[in-house]
């Protein structure tokens, strides 16, 4: 079965006119378990933001540190700032922990309750009440294997539309809902969080009333990727490398022309190239059987990081048919991405008529492997 | 039939390939467009050399799009003109 893969991400609006979200997520990824901490800070603007901040920052932290959850609560009794106004040191939280094993500990405090799910369905998972400095936490203990997944929302997600489209706001049923279908149709965690942020803005007709946060966690066996970057230094370790690729589980890429070639070689197939025209900057992509994507190398491998970098979203990615694209797409499902760099040096990129960054192969791979990490995945980087 | 293959490696790529592309599928069109057959192909490890072009076996290098029509007539033409009457003699 093997270890499960845990993807995290956020989305926020802030209350209109403010510079702050009164939100804060911190997500802390160890060895052993996820962390995940959103609070909500009392009010708006700086103050909420300074509580909200400091709540978070506190619980993962004490919790990274084996604390308990009791000992948590007092700290937040005894040091949160006090606000003036209402004589009240306050600001909700949801804490969520999963464990490699796929077990979940899940405390709320005056949050809305967290959405769980699996494909599209959501689950009823029972909570318990613990009272702590009189404080009424429900808890949870519940598990989750491959395809399930979980959002924790502000109320502000929940009120979307209050007093507009509708008379209560959006509500956790009807939020319930969408995730449940929007999750169902989408494979990423950055997509379920977007869309649900996207929805909640027009429900406020973009004027949100209440800062609004999203956090979706979705849970999956990982996604492979190889990827095989120019031909290696040695020509002897070229079968070595394609075996590599061949051998290992899930997607494979080879991105070079020449690099391409050698793959082909090896495996005895023909190699064709797609003429179609998609975008006239990015160079054709090659066809071989047994391999998911062939394209040409130090181009399309820029153009590819030009696009991540430039935040580009897997359904825009999907969309399109470059070579570029086709690889940025295949780079954003995959959650745990091999890259073989073979460090041959191609004569025509020292020509003057190449511009030099494209002559950078190692700068180009080590971005796609920065931005790639940014977004939770693991990258390995091989060198021959 | 006759098998033309461009390169479009990166190196070509930069040097104008998909324009030798497009005159070829301008002048196949015009005068051959059934008995040519026009294809890409990756890194012909000719790269320094500029735009990779291959008739059947027959290699070209430093290929502009300008000196497409001329490679047609010299090349291609006489080609399909053996072709053609070989077909007629059989």
């Amino acid at each position: 079965m093997g270890r499960l893969h845990v993807e995290v991400e956020k989305c926020q609006l802030n209350k209109h006119g403010e510079e702050l979200c009164g939100d804060s997520v911190e997500v802390e990824a160890g060895p052993d378990s996820t962390i995940v901490v959103l609070s909500d800070g009392l009010g708006s603007g700086v103050k909420a933001n300074i509580l909200s901040s400091l709540t978070v920052r506190m619980a993962v932290t004490m919790l990274k540190g084996g604390l308990k959850l009791e000992e948590v609560v007092d700290t937040f009794v005894h040091t949160l700032p006090v606000c003036e106004k209402r004589q009240l040191a306050y600001s909700t939280f949801s804490i969520l922990q999963i464990f490699n094993d796929g077990n979940v500990y899940l405390a709320e405090y005056d949050s809305p309750p967290a959405f769980i799910g699996r494909g599209s369905h959501l689950r009823t998972v029972p909570r318990s009440e613990r009272i702590m400095d009189e404080r009424v936490i429900r808890e949870a203990f519940f598990s989750v294997g491959d395809g399930d997944w979980i959002v924790l929302a502000s109320d502000g997600v929940l009120h979307a539309g209050i007093g507009g489209i509708w008379n209560i706001g959006w509500g956790w049923d009807r939020v319930g809902d969408y995730i449940s279908s929007t999750a169902a149709r989408t494979m990423l965690a950055s997509e379920l969080a977007e869309e649900i942020a996207e929805v909640t803005g027009k429900l406020y007709a973009y004027k949100p009333g209440d800062d609004a946060t999203v956090v979706a966690v979705r849970v999956r066996h990982p996604r492979y990727l190889t990827m095989l970057v120019g031909p290696p230094v040695n020509p002897e370790d070229d079968r070595e490398v394609v075996d590599k690729l061949l051998g290992a589980p899930g997607k494979k890429v080879a991105c070079g022309g020449t690099t391409g070639n050698i793959v082909a070689r090896i495996l005895e197939r023909p190699m064709t190239v797609d003429l179609t025209p998609h975008d006239k900057r990015i160079p054709p992509i090659g066809k071989l059987e047994g391999i998911d994507l062939v394209t040409e190398g130090m181009l399309t491998l820029s153009y590819t990081l030009e696009k991540l970098e430039s935040g580009m979203k897997l359904r825009d990615a999907a969309m399109k048919r470059d070579g570029a694209s086709l690889l940025a797409s295949l780079l954003l499902e995959a959650d745990c991405l091999h890259i073989i760099v073979g460090r041959a040096i191609n004569p025509a990129h020292q020509s003057p008529d190449v511009p030099r960054s494209l002559a950078l192969k190692h700068k180009i791979v080590d971005g796609l492997a920065q931005v790639l990490r940014s977004m939770g995945k693991t990258v390995k980087v091989e060198y021959y | 039939m006759v098998t033309i293959q461009v390169c479009v490696g990166s190196s070509c790529f930069l040097r104008g390939a998909p324009d030798v592309i497009k005159a070829f599928e301008t002048i196949i069109e015009k005068h051959a467009p059934r008995q040519v057959e026009l294809k890409g192909t990756f890194c012909q490890e000719l790269c320094t050399k500029g735009v990779t072009v291959r008739i059947n076996e027959k290699v070209f290098t430093a290929v502009a799009p300008e000196d497409v029509p001329g490679l047609f007539r010299e090349q291609v033409m006489p080609i399909l003109r053996g072709d053609a009457r070989a077909d007629t003699g059989g």
